[in-house]
C-alpha cells in the first residue's frame, strides 16, 4: 500500500532540491547534512575529477545543511534549511547562520593550496536560505534577508532563497534573490 | 516464452531520503555487477523509485524517507518503530511483510554509544524480523586516535540468532588504514548482496533467505572472528562456544526458524557462561572485591559476594563522570518528590525507605560522583545468593516470595540519578545487550536490575504505558527491578514486593 505525505519536513524540501542539483550539469553538491549516514564531510573533485575530502566537521561543530558549487559561474552557495520560514526568522537562528556563513566562507577561502578545492577559494560565496512555502509574504522575506545581510554585508550583497512548494502534485523549488527579486533558473 | 519481466513492488522505508537512496544505489551497483541494469525516477519530484532488472525480473523499490512524514504506515512497521527507528526497513508492497531491517552508523561508536542501537537490534528480534547492523569497525576519535567497535552488538546478535533463530547480523566496514571508509572492509558489499538476494527471493515468492546460506555463514563467521579478536578489550574472558552451534547456524536461519514461541528453557545459548565456582584459577585471579565510590548497602553486598565465590564480574572498566551540583540538586529533589507522592498510596513499610541526600555523594573538583558498585554487571551462580544480598542490605523489606527461585542470575547496576533516564539511552540499550548476551533469552537465567538512585514510582506509574520503550525492553528481559531503598518491582506481574 502506497502511503501519502502528511507533513513536509526540512529534509524533504532539501532532498527535492538536491535531486535537481544532482541532475544539473553545472552544479555539484559538496556537502549535505542529513540526520545520519556517511555525509559528514565536504568533498569536491580535483582537476582530474577525483573526489577528495577537503573538510571534516567535528562532532560539535556547527554545520550548514547544504553546500553547492558551480565551477562555470565560479559560485559557492552555503545553505541553511528549515521546515518553514518562521524558523529562519528567529533572532537566534539569524545570528547562528550568519556566524556559520562567515566562518565557513573564511575556511573555504583559505584553502587555495588544497588540491581538491584550490581555485574555488576565489569564487563568489553566497548564503542560501531554503524552506517549505507557507504563508510568508514577499515583504517578510525581504525584511528577514536584510537582517541576515546586516551581519555579512562585507561578504555578499544578496541572499539566495530556495522556496519549496507543490505544483500539480510535484514538489518544486523556486529560486530567487531576495533583495533584487531576480528569479534564478538554478540549478539548471 | 514472454520477454516481459515479472514486476514486483517493494517499499524501502528510511530514516532519511539520503539513506534510502544510498541503499538503493548500492543495491543497483550489485545488480549491475550481477549482469542486470537499473533505472531511477522521482515520483512527485522527490520519491526515488528504483527499477532493477535482473534474471527476467523487474524489482521496483520506492523510497519513503522520514518516517513521521507518511501515513498510513503498515502496522508491522509501526510495531517495529516502537522499539526505535532502524535506518532502513524493506517491506513487500503487496503483503506489507517486513523483509529486512537495517541500522547503519557513519562513525565507530565508542563507549556507551556502541550500546545505544542495541535496543533496535533487540526490537527487531522480538518482533521476529531479520536485522542487519552495518558499523564502522575502525573510527577516528576526536583526540586523533583510532577506535575499534565494541563486541556488544556482535555478541548480542549471535545470542539472538542461536536462541531465537532470527537473523541478527553485525557487519563491519573500514580498516585500520581507512577508518570510517565504507568502501574498505567486507561489510558494505556483503549487506547489499544480501539485500538484493532477499529482494529477488521475495519477487519470486521464495523463502526470504533461500540460496543465501553461504553469504550468511560468511557474515556469521566474520562476527565470530571479530569477537574472538576483540573480546579482551571488554571482557576478562570469553567462554568457548560449541563449534556445532557456529557451523549450522546459517542453515537453521535459512530454514526460517523462529523460536520466539518456544519455552526459554528449551532454547540454546551461543555462549555458556561458567558458574563462579567453575572459574579457572587464572579467571579467579582477576576477581576480588573493590572499594565503592559512593556507599550503598546492596552494592557492598554485591562486591562481598565476589570474595565469597558466589558471583563474578566479567565486564572490564567502569568510569565515573562527576555530575554538576545544580543538576544533582534538581534531580535529587525530583526523585524524592516522586517517591513521597508514591508513598501516600502505599503501605507504611515503604515510608522513607528511599530518600536521596546530596551529602551522601562524594564530591570531586568538577561535581559529585554517583558510582556505587564498581562494576556494571555481576553473574551469580544462583538466585538465593542475590536474595541474601538483598535481605542483608534492606532488612526491613520482605523478599520471602523470591525464596523459591533457583537459577543462575545476573545483576545489572545503573547509578543514574536523573529521573526517567534509565528508560532511555544508553541504559535500555545496555540492558538489551547485556541481558541478551548473558543468556536472558534462554536457559532461564534470572535478570535483576538495580537502580539505587531512582524512585520505584517511575516504573509503577508507567508500567502499562506502551510508549515507554525502556520499560517494554525491561519487561521482556528482566525479572525484577530493584529501586532506591531496595523497593523491588516484579516485572512479570507489576507487583511491588
Amino acid at each position: 500500500m502506497k502511503p501519502k505525505l502528511v507533513s513536509i519536513s526540512e529534509e524533504i524540501v532539501r532532498w527535492s532540491f538536491e535531486i535537481t542539483v544532482n541532475q544539473s550539469e553545472d552544479w555539484f553538491i559538496a556537502f549535505t547534512n542529513p540526520t545520519a549516514g556517511p555525509w559528514k564531510r565536504i568533498t569536491s573533485p580535483d582537476d582530474l575529477g577525483r573526489i577528495g575530502e577537503i573538510h571534516r566537521f567535528e562532532i560539535d561543530e556547527t554545520r550548514p545543511d547544504l553546500i553547492i558549487v558551480n565551477d562555470k559561474q565560479q559560485q559557492v552557495i552555503i545553505i541553511e534549511a528549515k521546515t518553514n520560514f518562521k524558523d529562519l526568522q528567529k533572532p537566534v537562528q539569524l545570528i547562528k547562520t550568519s556566524e556559520l556563513f562567515r566562518e565557513l566562507t573564511a575556511k573555504l577561502k583559505d584553502m587555495s593550496s588544497n588540491g581538491h578545492w584550490g581555485p574555488r577559494s576565489r569564487y563568489k560565496y553566497s548564503l542560501g536560505l531554503l524552506w517549505s512555502s507557507g504563508d510568508e509574504t514577499k515583504t517578510q522575506i525581504v525584511e528577514t534577508c536584510i537582517e541576515y545581510l546586516k551581519n555579512i554585508s562585507d561578504l555578499t550583497q544578496d541572499i539566495i532563497c530556495i522556496q519549496g512548494s507543490f505544483e500539480n502534485e510535484v514538489l518544486k523549488s523556486n529560486v530567487f534573490k531576495a533583495i533584487s527579486g531576480e528569479i534564478l533558473s538554478l540549478p539548471n | 516464452m514472454s520477454n516481459t519481466p515479472r514486476v514486483a513492488e517493494f517499499n524501502l522505508w528510511a530514516d532519511s531520503f539520503h539513506e534510502g537512496e544510498w541503499a538503493c544505489r548500492n543495491i543497483a551497483r550489485e545488480v549491475e555487477f550481477q549482469g542486470g541494469s537499473f533505472q531511477v525516477q522521482y515520483d512527485q519530484g522527490f520519491i526515488p523509485v528504483f527499477s532493477f532488472r535482473i534474471n527476467n525480473l523487474e524489482v521496483r523499490v520506492s523510497v519513503y524517507g522520514n518516517y513521521a512524514s507518511w501515513s498510513p504506515k503498515p502496522k508491522v512497521l509501526e510495531d517495529l518503530l516502537a522499539w526505535g527507528k532502524p535506518d532502513l526497513v524493506l517491506i513487500s508492497d503487496s503483503s506489507d511483510e517486513i523483509l529486512i531491517a537495517v541500522e547503519e552508523t557513519a562513525a565507530t561508536p565508542t563507549g556507551n554509544q556502541a550500546l545505544q542501537r542495541c535496543e533496535r537490534q533487540f526490537g527487531s528480534a522480538i518482533e521476529g524480523f531479520p536485522f542487519w547492523y552495518l558499523i564502522s569497525e575502525f573510527g577516528l576519535h576526536s583526540d586523533g586516535g583510532v577506535r575499534r567497535d565494541s563486541i556488544w552488538p556482535s555478541l548480542m546478535g549471535l545470542e539472538v540468532m542461536t536462541s531465537l533463530e532470527i537473523p541478527s547480523i553485525v557487519l563491519h566496514y573500514s580498516d585500520l588504514e581507512n577508518p570510517e571508509n565504507y568502501e574498505s572492509g567486507k561489510g558494505m558489499k556483503s549487506l547489499f548482496r544480501m539485500m538484493l538476494g532477499v529482494l529477488i527471493n521475495a519477487a519470486q515468492g521464495a523463502e526470504r533467505l533461500s540460496g543465501l546460506e553461504t553469504e550468511l555463514q560468511l557474515q556469521i563467521d566474520e562476527m565470530i572472528k571479530f569477537i574472538d579478536l576483540t573480546s579482551a578489550n571488554s571482557l576478562y574472558f570469553l567462554p568457548r562456544s560449541e563449534s556445532s552451534k557456529k557451523g549450522d547456524l546459517a542453515k537453521r536461519l535459512c530454514k526460517a526458524g523462529d523460536l520466539r514461541g518456544s519455552n526459554r528453557i528449551d532454547r540454546e545459548n551461543y555462549l555458556t557462561w561458567p558458574l563462579a565456582r567453575d572459574l579457572t584459577l587464572a579467571q579467579k585471579s582477576e576477581q576480588g572485591s573493590r572499594e565503592l565510590k559512593k556507599q550503598d548497602p546492596f552494592a557492598r553486598e554485591l562486591e562481598k559476594s565476589i570474595d565469597k565465590g558466589r558471583s563474578y564480574g566479567v565486564i572490564r572498566g567502569s568510569g565515573s563522570k562527576p555530575q554538576k551540583e545544580e543538576q544533582m540538586k534538581n534531580w535529587i529533589s525530583q526523585q524524592n518528590s516522586l517517591q513521597k507522592t508514591w508513598e501516600k498510596d502505599m503501605d507504611s513499610k515503604y515510608e522513607e525507605a528511599f530518600r536521596l541526600h546530596l551529602k551522601d555523594f562524594p564530591k570531586s573538583p568538577t561535581g559529585y560522583h554517583v558510582i556505587t558498585a564498581p562494576r556494571i554487571l555481576y553473574l551469580f551462580d544462583d538466585f538465593s545468593s542475590v536474595l541474601k544480598c538483598l535481605t542483608n542490605s534492606f532488612p526491613d523489606l520482605d523478599y520471602s516470595s523470591l525464596s523459591k527461585i533457583d537459577s543462575p542470575s545476573l545483576v545489572y547496576v545503573s547509578n543514574s540519578v536523573k529521573p526517567g533516564r534509565i528508560f532511555g539511552d544508553p541504559y535500555t540499550g545496555q540492558i538489551a545487550a547485556y541481558a541478551t548476551s548473558f543468556g536472558a533469552l534462554s536457559q532461564g537465567r534470572k535478570v535483576l536490575a538495580y537502580f539505587p538512585h531512582q524512585s520505584v514510582a517511575q516504573a509503577v506509574n508507567n508500567f502499562e504505558n506502551p510508549n515507554n520503550k525502556g520499560l517494554r525492553i525491561m519487561k521482556e528481559l528482566t525479572d525484577y527491578l530493584v529501586f532506591g531503598g531496595g523497593i523491588t518491582l516484579d516485572m512479570k506481574t507489576g507487583e511491588v514486593l
